[in-house]
């Protein structure tokens, strides 16, 4: 589905994401890890055709090289990006959020309709919120709505940026259950960028820890929750 | 005294209309680019050449008064897509470039039309209305009836129109906006139509009541923009209230101040503003200044 073949990603002379490969299956849940400044909000941002501005390698996804396509294209073939730190329109009705997902598909009225519908069953609370203003949303309600808005235009692959930051347990366990419920049911495949490396590893399939740019370590996430290498290098080992 | 102080209203008001015309050109290009379109003034005095022109090669004044604010959009697109889309990712680049359009602008106005101040002529030229003794110009009507067109149009446009809605979403979160499948360079040049057709249109009704030359952009745009500027740069169609507030203000100062010093009160109400409430006082609360 989503194939990554040796992506190099810089600002200015700094190389952020070295020598990159990566492949993601349908349905598959691939977990990003790794400290700060280890490149993995960089490989986000290149896999949905953000900036870095000057990035080498190729990004496959459908057979279908996207490697120079911007981010509103790379969306129309089925590819949804959740950016770090950046969840809603503030300014935006939750209602209007909704639409803007679901852009693409405006003169699709009926199909728009039945994915805002399918969105708001996974996120009920949004349905009593349709009205307000998104920024008044909670931090959980905001995230609901951005994984809301992505799914609407029902991708294939959604990527996520740190999608827990700065929420409580219970509403990151809600997403997360949401999330895998998409997987299971819907074939949904997603690359998750988190810091939370047991909650990763628990949700996930495979796993990458990326340190400066770099892979280190990887392997089945089951594999990869008693590796002691994982816990050196997070504590700094 | 009462009947002096109502004329002294309406044609505030009519005035003010116009200010406001330009100001909503002012915050629409805001809302999609978050810059400020220092050429906005121009584009008004070219649409009003361009009219004057069209009249002189004998078009009827309604064809002329259309047709010049189409051709001027035109005009603005192709620069746009020629000189601007790169640089309309960048807010403080972007109003470097409108002033320096502003400049390109203002000397092809003087090349091709002169020093000399010139006039629309109107149909509707000497022809008053007398509402309960007070005089008001077929001109001055038509000039009040534009621009609540205009706020009524762009309030359904912002509120209800997918393209309004997208242009929101594009000045508020760009990079969310392109992951949700928008295409920022399509609403900020769709902007930067509506600037210039909305300027120009204001140029064409201002023409025939007040004479204009090729540097009268200037003032036209720096009232405009106190305009927007004083509705709240978020709220586009609001302007249209905040040129009719300045206008009449303005028009009111002259009975206590020489009429010379009229042109400083839209500098006053900018500072005011920006000093006191810089979101603007009709907005929705959001401050959002280049």
């Amino acid at each position: 589905m989503l194939e990554i073949k040796g992506l190099n990603a810089y600002y200015g002379h700094i190389k952020a994401v070295k020598d990159f490969s990566l492949r993601v299956k349908k349905g598959e849940i691939i977990a990003i890890l790794g400290p700060n400044g280890a490149g993995k909000t960089t490989l986000i941002r290149s896999i949905g055709g953000f900036s870095p501005p000057y990035t080498e390698g190729e990004i496959i996804f459908n057979g279908k090289n996207i490697t120079r396509l911007k981010p509103f294209e790379r969306l129309g073939l089925g590819i949804a990006v959740l950016l770090e730190g950046k969840r809603v329109f503030p300014g935006l009705s939750v209602a209007d959020n909704l639409f803007i997902g679901g852009y693409t598909l405006r003169r699709r009225k009926k199909e728009l309709k039945e994915n805002i519908e399918s969105v708001l069953e996974l996120f009920p609370v949004l349905r009593e919120r349709l009205n307000k203003r998104a920024s008044v949303l909670s931090g959980g309600e905001q995230q609901m709505l951005a994984i809301a808005r992505a799914l609407i235009s029902s991708p294939e692959i959604l990527c996520l940026d740190e999608p827990s930051f700065g929420l409580g347990p219970k509403v990151v366990e809600a997403i997360f259950k949401t999330l895998d419920y998409l997987r299971k049911e819907r074939g949904l495949s997603i690359v998750l960028v988190e810091q939370d490396a047991a909650l990763a590893l628990k949700f996930s399939d495979y796993s990458i820890l990326m340190v400066s740019g770099s892979k280190k370590i990887e392997g089945r996430s089951k594999e990869l929750i008693n590796d002691k290498r994982l816990l050196n290098i997070y504590l700094g080992g | 005294m009462i009947e002096t102080l109502i004329q002294l209203l309406i044609s505030g008001a009519v005035l003010g209309s116009i200010y406001g015309l330009i100001g909503v050109g002012f915050s629409v290009v805001h809302t999609a680019t978050g810059a400020i379109n220092f050429a906005q003034g121009e584009f008004a005095v070219l649409g009003a050449f361009l009219a004057i022109s069209l009249t002189g090669a004998d078009l009827p004044h309604f064809f002329a008064v259309i047709i010049s604010p189409i051709v001027l959009t035109l005009f603005v697109v192709l620069l746009f897509r020629i000189f601007l889309t790169r640089v309309a990712d960048d807010a403080l680049y972007l109003v470097v470039a409108t002033i320096a359009l502003s400049l390109m602008l203002k000397t092809l106005l003087l090349y091709f039309w002169g020093r000399e101040p010139i006039g629309l002529s109107s149909p509707f030229q000497g022809k008053t209305l007398n509402i309960a003794g007070l005089m008001l110009g077929y001109d001055q009507l038509l000039i009040i009836a534009g621009a609540l067109i205009a706020y009524i149009f762009l309030l359904f446009f912002f509120s209800k129109h997918p393209a309004g809605k997208a242009m929101k979403a594009v000045v508020e979160e760009k990079e969310i906006a392109m992951a949700s499948g928008l295409n920022p360079a399509l609403y900020q040049g769709v902007a930067f139509a509506f600037g210039s057709l909305l300027g120009a249109f204001a140029g064409c009704l201002v023409a025939p009541v007040s004479m204009l030359s090729y540097n009268s952009g200037g003032l036209l745009g720096l009232k405009g923009f106190a305009s927007a500027i004083f509705a709240g740069l978020d709220r586009p169609e609001r302007a249209v209230f905040g040129g009719i507030i300045l206008g009449v203000i303005e028009s009111l100062v002259v009975l206590f101040v020489p009429s010379g010093f009229k042109d400083v009160v839209a500098l006053i109400v900018l500072l005011i503003v920006l000093t006191l409430k810089p979101e603007g006082f009709l907005s929705g609360g959001r401050k959002r200044l280049a």
